[in-house]
Protein backbone atom coordinates (compact mmCIF):
# COMPACT_ATOMS: atom_id res chain seq x y z
CA UNK A 1 0.00 0.00 0.00
CA UNK A 2 1.22 3.27 -0.77
CA UNK A 3 2.75 6.09 2.22
CA UNK A 4 -0.37 8.27 1.68
CA UNK A 5 -0.98 9.54 5.67
CA UNK A 6 2.09 12.34 5.82
CA UNK A 7 1.14 13.74 2.47
CA UNK A 8 -2.66 13.49 2.45
CA UNK A 9 -3.55 15.26 5.58
CA UNK A 10 -4.08 18.74 4.26
CA UNK A 11 -5.46 17.37 1.14
CA UNK A 12 -7.97 15.72 3.44
CA UNK A 13 -8.87 18.10 5.29
CA UNK A 14 -9.72 20.18 2.60
CA UNK A 15 -11.69 17.75 0.99
CA UNK A 16 -13.61 16.88 3.68
CA UNK A 17 -14.34 20.28 3.90
CA UNK A 18 -15.86 20.05 0.17
CA UNK A 19 -12.86 21.23 -1.87
CA UNK A 20 -13.69 19.15 -4.96
CA UNK A 21 -9.94 20.14 -6.33
CA UNK A 22 -8.75 18.57 -3.35
CA UNK A 23 -11.04 15.47 -3.78
CA UNK A 24 -9.60 15.33 -6.86
CA UNK A 25 -6.38 14.90 -5.85
CA UNK A 26 -7.27 12.08 -3.60
CA UNK A 27 -8.82 10.35 -6.73
CA UNK A 28 -5.68 10.80 -8.81
CA UNK A 29 -3.42 9.68 -6.36
CA UNK A 30 -4.62 6.72 -5.34
CA UNK A 31 -6.64 5.06 -8.28
CA UNK A 32 -4.24 3.17 -9.60
CA UNK A 33 -3.66 1.65 -6.24
CA UNK A 34 -7.66 1.06 -5.51
CA UNK A 35 -7.58 -0.65 -9.61
CA UNK A 36 -4.96 -3.13 -8.61
CA UNK A 37 -6.19 -4.23 -5.25
CA UNK A 38 -9.91 -4.80 -7.16
CA UNK A 39 -8.37 -6.40 -9.72
CA UNK A 40 -6.77 -9.36 -7.94
CA UNK A 41 -9.71 -9.49 -5.84
CA UNK A 42 -12.47 -9.26 -8.56
CA UNK A 43 -10.20 -11.37 -11.34
CA UNK A 44 -12.06 -9.01 -14.21
CA UNK A 45 -11.25 -5.77 -15.41
CA UNK A 46 -14.57 -4.16 -15.93
CA UNK A 47 -15.35 -5.24 -12.40
CA UNK A 48 -12.15 -3.57 -10.94
CA UNK A 49 -13.32 -0.28 -12.84
CA UNK A 50 -16.61 -0.20 -11.57
CA UNK A 51 -15.06 -0.44 -8.28
CA UNK A 52 -12.78 1.70 -8.70
CA UNK A 53 -15.42 4.51 -9.34
CA UNK A 54 -17.74 3.48 -6.49
CA UNK A 55 -14.93 3.52 -4.19
CA UNK A 56 -14.55 7.09 -4.76
CA UNK A 57 -18.18 7.81 -4.42
CA UNK A 58 -18.58 5.98 -1.24
CA UNK A 59 -15.02 7.91 0.16
CA UNK A 60 -16.88 11.55 -1.31
CA UNK A 61 -20.22 10.65 0.65
CA UNK A 62 -18.35 9.17 3.57
CA UNK A 63 -15.75 11.81 3.77
CA UNK A 64 -17.21 14.03 6.81
CA UNK A 65 -17.11 10.51 8.97
CA UNK A 66 -13.71 10.06 8.06
CA UNK A 67 -12.08 10.31 11.61
CA UNK A 68 -8.36 9.95 10.59
CA UNK A 69 -7.93 7.57 13.72
CA UNK A 70 -7.45 4.75 10.79
CA UNK A 71 -5.35 6.30 8.29
CA UNK A 72 -6.71 7.28 5.20
CA UNK A 73 -5.00 4.56 3.38
CA UNK A 74 -6.62 1.89 5.50
CA UNK A 75 -9.84 3.49 5.62
CA UNK A 76 -10.02 3.82 1.59
CA UNK A 77 -9.08 0.01 1.08
CA UNK A 78 -11.49 -0.98 3.65
CA UNK A 79 -14.23 0.94 1.34
CA UNK A 80 -12.62 -0.52 -2.09
CA UNK A 81 -12.60 -4.31 -0.65
CA UNK A 82 -16.13 -4.42 0.22
CA UNK A 83 -16.96 -2.71 -2.92
CA UNK A 84 -15.22 -5.79 -4.39
CA UNK A 85 -16.26 -8.50 -2.15
CA UNK A 86 -19.92 -7.28 -2.85
CA UNK A 87 -18.86 -8.07 -6.57
CA UNK A 88 -17.50 -11.35 -6.45
CA UNK A 89 -20.97 -12.31 -4.41
CA UNK A 90 -23.18 -11.00 -6.42
CA UNK A 91 -21.64 -13.65 -8.96
CA UNK A 92 -23.11 -16.94 -8.85
CA UNK A 93 -21.23 -18.81 -6.17
CA UNK A 94 -20.20 -22.09 -8.71
CA UNK A 95 -19.49 -18.78 -11.02
CA UNK A 96 -16.96 -17.19 -9.04
CA UNK A 97 -14.02 -16.85 -11.15
CA UNK A 98 -15.14 -19.39 -13.85
CA UNK A 99 -16.12 -16.79 -16.84
CA UNK A 100 -13.07 -14.64 -16.21
CA UNK A 101 -10.71 -17.27 -15.87
CA UNK A 102 -10.72 -17.31 -19.72
CA UNK A 103 -9.78 -13.61 -20.14
CA UNK A 104 -7.18 -14.07 -17.90
CA UNK A 105 -5.22 -17.26 -19.45
CA UNK A 106 -5.30 -16.44 -22.72
CA UNK A 107 -4.20 -12.40 -21.50
CA UNK A 108 -1.75 -11.46 -24.40
CA UNK A 109 1.34 -11.40 -21.56
CA UNK A 110 2.57 -14.94 -22.82
CA UNK A 111 5.34 -16.03 -24.67
CA UNK A 112 5.71 -13.17 -27.31
CA UNK A 113 5.74 -10.34 -24.96
CA UNK A 114 8.02 -11.68 -22.93
CA UNK A 115 10.57 -12.69 -25.43
CA UNK A 116 10.69 -9.05 -26.36
CA UNK A 117 12.22 -8.49 -22.84
CA UNK A 118 15.28 -10.59 -23.73
CA UNK A 119 13.83 -13.82 -21.98
CA UNK A 120 14.05 -17.35 -23.85
CA UNK A 121 10.92 -18.67 -25.15
CA UNK A 122 10.95 -21.34 -23.14
CA UNK A 123 11.49 -19.35 -19.95
CA UNK A 124 8.29 -17.06 -21.66
CA UNK A 125 6.30 -20.38 -22.09
CA UNK A 126 7.14 -21.69 -18.49
CA UNK A 127 6.11 -18.07 -17.07
CA UNK A 128 3.26 -18.23 -18.59
CA UNK A 129 2.30 -21.43 -17.57
CA UNK A 130 2.62 -20.73 -14.04
CA UNK A 131 0.89 -17.48 -14.65
CA UNK A 132 -2.30 -19.64 -15.40
CA UNK A 133 -1.46 -22.20 -12.56
CA UNK A 134 -1.26 -19.66 -10.01
CA UNK A 135 -4.51 -18.10 -11.43
CA UNK A 136 -6.41 -21.11 -11.04
CA UNK A 137 -5.51 -21.67 -7.37
CA UNK A 138 -6.09 -18.21 -6.23
CA UNK A 139 -9.72 -19.41 -7.57
CA UNK A 140 -10.09 -21.97 -5.02
CA UNK A 141 -9.99 -19.73 -2.42
CA UNK A 142 -13.17 -18.48 -0.44
CA UNK A 143 -13.06 -14.21 -1.17
CA UNK A 144 -12.38 -13.31 2.14
CA UNK A 145 -9.25 -15.65 2.49
CA UNK A 146 -8.52 -14.46 -1.51
CA UNK A 147 -8.29 -11.24 0.08
CA UNK A 148 -6.81 -11.35 3.11
CA UNK A 149 -4.29 -13.07 0.91
CA UNK A 150 -4.02 -10.27 -1.18
CA UNK A 151 -3.72 -7.51 1.22
CA UNK A 152 -0.76 -9.75 3.01
CA UNK A 153 1.30 -11.02 -0.17
CA UNK A 154 0.90 -8.06 -2.46
CA UNK A 155 -0.28 -5.18 -0.85
CA UNK A 156 2.20 -5.82 2.30
CA UNK A 157 -0.20 -5.20 5.06
CA UNK A 158 0.43 -6.74 7.72
CA UNK A 159 -2.08 -9.13 9.42
CA UNK A 160 -3.39 -6.31 12.34
CA UNK A 161 -4.12 -3.87 9.30
CA UNK A 162 -5.63 -6.49 7.49
CA UNK A 163 -8.07 -7.05 10.43
CA UNK A 164 -8.57 -3.49 10.55
CA UNK A 165 -9.84 -3.72 6.97
CA UNK A 166 -11.88 -6.79 6.89
CA UNK A 167 -13.39 -6.69 10.56
CA UNK A 168 -11.66 -9.48 11.70
CA UNK A 169 -9.99 -10.52 14.75
CA UNK A 170 -6.14 -11.06 14.71
CA UNK A 171 -6.57 -15.33 15.25
CA UNK A 172 -9.07 -15.21 12.37
CA UNK A 173 -7.26 -13.31 9.74
CA UNK A 174 -4.22 -15.57 10.10
CA UNK A 175 -6.49 -18.94 9.50
CA UNK A 176 -7.84 -17.09 6.74
CA UNK A 177 -4.29 -16.57 5.36
CA UNK A 178 -3.33 -19.94 6.19
CA UNK A 179 -6.05 -21.65 4.71
CA UNK A 180 -5.86 -19.95 1.44
CA UNK A 181 -2.43 -20.41 1.62
CA UNK A 182 -2.90 -24.15 2.28
CA UNK A 183 -5.05 -24.62 -0.83
CA UNK A 184 -2.79 -23.00 -3.22
CA UNK A 185 -0.13 -25.22 -2.31
CA UNK A 186 -2.07 -28.25 -2.85
CA UNK A 187 -3.00 -27.04 -6.17
CA UNK A 188 0.49 -25.58 -7.47
CA UNK A 189 2.47 -28.45 -5.70
CA UNK A 190 2.14 -30.32 -9.12
CA UNK A 191 2.93 -27.71 -10.98
CA UNK A 192 6.02 -26.29 -9.49
CA UNK A 193 7.58 -29.65 -8.26
CA UNK A 194 7.60 -32.10 -5.36
CA UNK A 195 4.70 -31.82 -3.06
CA UNK A 196 4.27 -30.01 0.34
CA UNK B 1 12.60 -32.51 18.27
CA UNK B 2 9.62 -30.79 17.67
CA UNK B 3 9.13 -29.45 13.51
CA UNK B 4 8.14 -26.49 12.83
CA UNK B 5 4.81 -25.87 11.38
CA UNK B 6 3.39 -24.59 8.24
CA UNK B 7 1.75 -21.45 10.11
CA UNK B 8 4.91 -21.04 11.82
CA UNK B 9 6.80 -21.05 8.09
CA UNK B 10 4.35 -18.65 6.55
CA UNK B 11 4.54 -16.37 9.43
CA UNK B 12 8.40 -16.11 9.09
CA UNK B 13 7.92 -15.74 5.32
CA UNK B 14 5.95 -12.67 5.48
CA UNK B 15 7.84 -11.11 8.24
CA UNK B 16 5.36 -11.87 11.04
CA UNK B 17 6.81 -12.82 13.86
CA UNK B 18 7.98 -11.20 16.94
CA UNK B 19 11.58 -12.63 16.23
CA UNK B 20 12.96 -14.73 14.06
CA UNK B 21 15.61 -16.66 16.08
CA UNK B 22 13.71 -19.78 16.73
CA UNK B 23 13.24 -20.28 13.31
CA UNK B 24 16.25 -19.61 11.91
CA UNK B 25 18.38 -21.91 14.86
CA UNK B 26 15.81 -24.46 14.26
CA UNK B 27 16.80 -24.16 10.15
CA UNK B 28 20.78 -24.58 11.79
CA UNK B 29 19.73 -28.14 13.09
CA UNK B 30 17.24 -29.38 10.57
CA UNK B 31 17.32 -29.91 6.98
CA UNK B 32 13.91 -31.09 6.87
CA UNK B 33 12.16 -27.94 7.79
CA UNK B 34 14.76 -26.12 5.79
CA UNK B 35 13.29 -27.69 2.59
CA UNK B 36 9.81 -27.27 3.77
CA UNK B 37 10.53 -24.17 3.39
CA UNK B 38 11.93 -23.95 0.39
CA UNK B 39 9.01 -25.56 -1.33
CA UNK B 40 6.55 -23.11 0.67
CA UNK B 41 8.80 -19.99 -0.62
CA UNK B 42 8.62 -21.34 -4.15
CA UNK B 43 4.73 -21.85 -4.29
CA UNK B 44 4.53 -18.40 -2.92
CA UNK B 45 7.26 -16.72 -4.64
CA UNK B 46 5.15 -17.73 -7.38
CA UNK B 47 2.22 -15.96 -7.02
CA UNK B 48 3.99 -12.92 -8.12
CA UNK B 49 3.46 -14.04 -11.69
CA UNK B 50 0.48 -13.01 -11.50
CA UNK B 51 0.08 -9.92 -13.18
CA UNK B 52 -2.57 -6.70 -13.60
CA UNK B 53 -3.88 -5.51 -16.70
CA UNK B 54 -1.78 -2.31 -17.87
CA UNK B 55 -3.60 1.10 -17.38
CA UNK B 56 -3.81 4.28 -20.03
CA UNK B 57 -1.38 6.91 -18.71
CA UNK B 58 -4.40 9.00 -18.53
CA UNK B 59 -6.06 6.86 -15.90
CA UNK B 60 -6.26 9.03 -13.31
CA UNK B 61 -8.06 11.67 -15.10
CA UNK B 62 -10.81 9.45 -16.77
CA UNK B 63 -11.62 8.09 -13.14
CA UNK B 64 -11.74 11.61 -11.52
CA UNK B 65 -14.37 12.25 -15.03
CA UNK B 66 -16.50 9.26 -14.47
CA UNK B 67 -16.33 9.88 -10.56
CA UNK B 68 -17.43 13.52 -11.11
CA UNK B 69 -20.34 12.77 -13.20
CA UNK B 70 -21.87 10.79 -10.51
CA UNK B 71 -21.48 13.13 -7.59
CA UNK B 72 -24.71 14.26 -7.80
CA UNK B 73 -23.88 18.03 -7.10
CA UNK B 74 -23.06 21.53 -9.31
CA UNK B 75 -19.88 21.84 -9.45
CA UNK B 76 -18.76 24.38 -6.44
CA UNK B 77 -15.65 27.20 -6.34
CA UNK B 78 -13.84 27.44 -3.37
CA UNK B 79 -12.36 30.67 -2.74
CA UNK B 80 -8.83 31.26 -1.48
CA UNK B 81 -10.09 33.10 1.14
CA UNK B 82 -13.82 31.92 2.10
CA UNK B 83 -12.57 28.29 1.83
CA UNK B 84 -12.45 26.03 4.47
CA UNK B 85 -8.58 25.36 6.08
CA UNK B 86 -7.28 21.89 6.82
CA UNK B 87 -9.32 20.95 9.54
CA UNK B 88 -6.12 20.50 12.11
CA UNK B 89 -5.18 23.77 11.19
CA UNK B 90 -8.87 24.98 11.97
CA UNK B 91 -8.96 23.34 14.81
CA UNK B 92 -5.68 24.41 16.46
CA UNK B 93 -5.51 27.99 15.49
CA UNK B 94 -9.48 28.78 16.23
CA UNK B 95 -8.32 26.98 19.48
CA UNK B 96 -6.11 29.85 19.98
CA UNK B 97 -8.01 32.83 18.56
CA UNK B 98 -10.61 31.81 20.69
CA UNK B 99 -8.48 31.85 23.79
CA UNK B 100 -6.73 34.96 23.35
CA UNK B 101 -10.31 36.74 22.07
CA UNK B 102 -11.77 35.28 25.20
CA UNK B 103 -8.76 36.74 27.47
CA UNK B 104 -9.51 39.67 25.58
CA UNK B 105 -13.48 39.88 25.97
CA UNK B 106 -13.32 39.22 29.93
CA UNK B 107 -10.79 41.81 30.65
CA UNK B 108 -11.70 44.72 28.66
CA UNK B 109 -15.33 44.43 28.17
CA UNK B 110 -17.76 44.60 30.80
CA UNK B 111 -19.60 41.42 31.05
CA UNK B 112 -22.94 42.99 30.04
CA UNK B 113 -21.65 45.43 27.01
CA UNK B 114 -23.95 46.12 24.34
CA UNK B 115 -21.67 44.48 21.63
CA UNK B 116 -19.48 42.26 21.74
CA UNK B 117 -16.36 42.77 19.25
CA UNK B 118 -15.91 39.40 17.62
CA UNK B 119 -13.78 37.84 14.80
CA UNK B 120 -16.34 37.38 12.03
CA UNK B 121 -16.25 33.51 10.82
CA UNK B 122 -14.66 34.93 7.51
CA UNK B 123 -12.01 36.43 9.23
CA UNK B 124 -11.31 33.39 11.28
CA UNK B 125 -11.39 31.52 8.15
CA UNK B 126 -8.90 33.75 6.48
CA UNK B 127 -6.35 33.83 9.00
CA UNK B 128 -6.15 30.31 9.35
CA UNK B 129 -5.93 29.91 5.61
CA UNK B 130 -2.74 32.51 5.45
CA UNK B 131 -1.19 30.38 8.23
CA UNK B 132 -1.61 27.23 6.40
CA UNK B 133 -0.22 29.16 2.83
CA UNK B 134 2.90 30.32 5.14
CA UNK B 135 3.74 27.01 6.60
CA UNK B 136 3.37 25.54 3.29
CA UNK B 137 5.95 28.68 1.68
CA UNK B 138 8.28 27.91 4.83
CA UNK B 139 7.92 24.03 4.27
CA UNK B 140 9.33 25.03 0.28
CA UNK B 141 11.92 27.37 1.11
CA UNK B 142 13.25 24.77 3.94
CA UNK B 143 13.20 22.25 1.37
CA UNK B 144 15.06 24.55 -1.30
CA UNK B 145 17.80 25.68 1.17
CA UNK B 146 18.45 22.33 1.48
CA UNK B 147 19.70 21.28 -1.47
CA UNK B 148 21.08 24.58 -2.31
CA UNK B 149 23.05 24.14 0.65
CA UNK B 150 23.76 19.92 0.60
CA UNK B 151 27.72 19.41 0.50
CA UNK B 152 28.60 18.28 -3.44
CA UNK B 153 31.45 15.70 -3.25
CA UNK B 154 31.40 13.43 -6.16
CA UNK B 155 28.00 11.40 -6.30
CA UNK B 156 25.14 13.31 -4.27
CA UNK B 157 22.45 11.55 -3.38
CA UNK B 158 19.40 13.50 -3.32
CA UNK B 159 16.59 10.87 -3.25
CA UNK B 160 15.52 12.23 0.45
CA UNK B 161 14.59 15.76 -0.78
CA UNK B 162 12.92 14.26 -3.94
CA UNK B 163 11.02 12.58 -1.34
CA UNK B 164 10.02 15.57 0.43
CA UNK B 165 9.60 17.75 -2.76
CA UNK B 166 7.30 15.38 -4.32
CA UNK B 167 4.53 15.94 -1.04
CA UNK B 168 4.91 19.78 -0.78
CA UNK B 169 4.47 19.35 -4.56
CA UNK B 170 0.97 17.89 -4.21
CA UNK B 171 -0.04 20.36 -1.77
CA UNK B 172 1.12 23.23 -3.86
CA UNK B 173 -1.22 22.22 -6.64
CA UNK B 174 -3.87 22.41 -4.47
CA UNK B 175 -3.37 25.81 -2.78
CA UNK B 176 -1.88 27.28 -6.26
CA UNK B 177 -5.77 26.35 -7.88
CA UNK B 178 -7.31 27.77 -4.93
CA UNK B 179 -5.22 31.18 -5.06
CA UNK B 180 -5.99 30.95 -8.86
CA UNK B 181 -9.67 30.66 -8.30
CA UNK B 182 -9.79 32.86 -5.81
CA UNK B 183 -7.86 36.33 -7.74
CA UNK B 184 -4.72 35.51 -5.62
CA UNK B 185 -2.74 35.77 -9.12
CA UNK B 186 0.15 37.16 -7.33
CA UNK B 187 0.59 34.58 -4.92
CA UNK B 188 -0.71 32.19 -7.83
CA UNK B 189 1.84 32.93 -9.96
CA UNK B 190 4.78 32.61 -7.31
CA UNK B 191 3.30 29.12 -6.71
CA UNK B 192 3.47 28.94 -10.39
CA UNK B 193 7.01 29.73 -10.55
CA UNK B 194 7.49 27.24 -7.55
CA UNK B 195 5.98 24.42 -8.87
CA UNK B 196 7.84 24.82 -11.91
CA UNK B 197 11.22 24.65 -9.53
CA UNK B 198 9.83 22.03 -7.68
CA UNK B 199 9.27 19.43 -10.84
CA UNK B 200 13.12 20.55 -11.91
CA UNK B 201 13.95 18.77 -8.61
CA UNK B 202 11.96 16.25 -9.00
CA UNK B 203 12.43 15.41 -12.64
CA UNK B 204 16.20 15.08 -12.09
CA UNK B 205 18.31 12.28 -11.49
CA UNK B 206 18.20 11.41 -7.69
CA UNK B 207 22.34 10.91 -7.80
CA UNK B 208 23.84 13.71 -9.24
CA UNK B 209 27.61 14.19 -10.04
CA UNK B 210 28.85 17.47 -8.48
CA UNK B 211 28.90 18.92 -12.13
CA UNK B 212 25.39 18.46 -12.27
CA UNK B 213 23.95 19.58 -8.83
CA UNK B 214 25.91 22.59 -9.75
CA UNK B 215 23.53 22.47 -12.44
CA UNK B 216 20.54 22.33 -10.75
CA UNK B 217 21.53 24.51 -8.20
CA UNK B 218 22.19 27.80 -10.99
CA UNK B 219 18.73 26.64 -12.62
CA UNK B 220 17.25 27.27 -9.09
CA UNK B 221 19.26 30.36 -8.24
CA UNK B 222 18.26 31.92 -11.74
CA UNK B 223 14.22 31.63 -11.31
CA UNK B 224 15.26 33.39 -8.02
CA UNK B 225 12.63 31.30 -6.34
CA UNK B 226 13.68 31.52 -3.05
CA UNK B 227 13.85 35.55 -3.03
CA UNK B 228 10.01 35.66 -4.36
CA UNK B 229 8.96 32.81 -2.02
CA UNK B 230 10.86 35.25 1.09
CA UNK B 231 8.58 38.39 -0.49
CA UNK B 232 5.29 36.76 -0.31
CA UNK B 233 5.80 34.98 2.73
CA UNK B 234 6.79 38.00 4.57
CA UNK B 235 4.03 40.15 2.66
CA UNK B 236 1.59 37.26 3.96
CA UNK B 237 3.11 37.55 7.66
CA UNK B 238 2.41 41.52 7.62
CA UNK B 239 -1.00 40.75 7.16
CA UNK B 240 -1.26 38.04 9.79
CA UNK B 241 0.07 40.98 11.97
CA UNK B 242 -2.36 43.93 10.71
CA UNK B 243 -5.48 41.39 11.95
CA UNK B 244 -3.89 41.16 15.04
CA UNK B 245 -3.54 43.95 15.82
CA UNK B 246 -7.21 45.23 14.42
CA UNK B 247 -7.93 42.88 16.70
CA UNK B 248 -6.54 43.78 19.54
CA UNK B 249 -7.86 47.19 18.57
CA UNK B 250 -11.05 46.28 18.66
CA UNK B 251 -10.87 44.55 21.53
CA UNK B 252 -9.54 47.61 23.50
ZN1 LIG C 1 12.42 -29.42 11.75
Amino acid sequence: MVQMDESDAITISLARDGDDEAFRTLVERHSRDVFRLAYRITVDQQDAEDVVQETFLRAYRGLKRFQGHSGFGTWLYRIAVNCSLDRVRRRRPDSAYDEKHVELDSAPDSATQVSCTGESPEAALLASEVRRQVASALRELSPLERTAFILRHFEGLSIEQIGAILGTECNATKHSIFRGIRKMRRVLAPVLGRTP
Amino acid sequence: MTHLSEEQLILYYYGELASDELIESHFADCPSCREDYRQLQRTLDSVDYLTVPELPADYEARVWRSVQAGLDKPARRRWLFSWNPPSYVAAGVTMVLLIVAGFLLGRFWPVSAPEVPQLSRNEVRERVLVAAVIDHLDRSQRALLELLNSQANGQTDISSEQAMVRGILEDNRVIRRNAAAGGQAALADVLDDLERSLLDIVHSSSNLSSAELAELRSRLESQSILFKLRVISSQLKRRQDDAARELARRSS
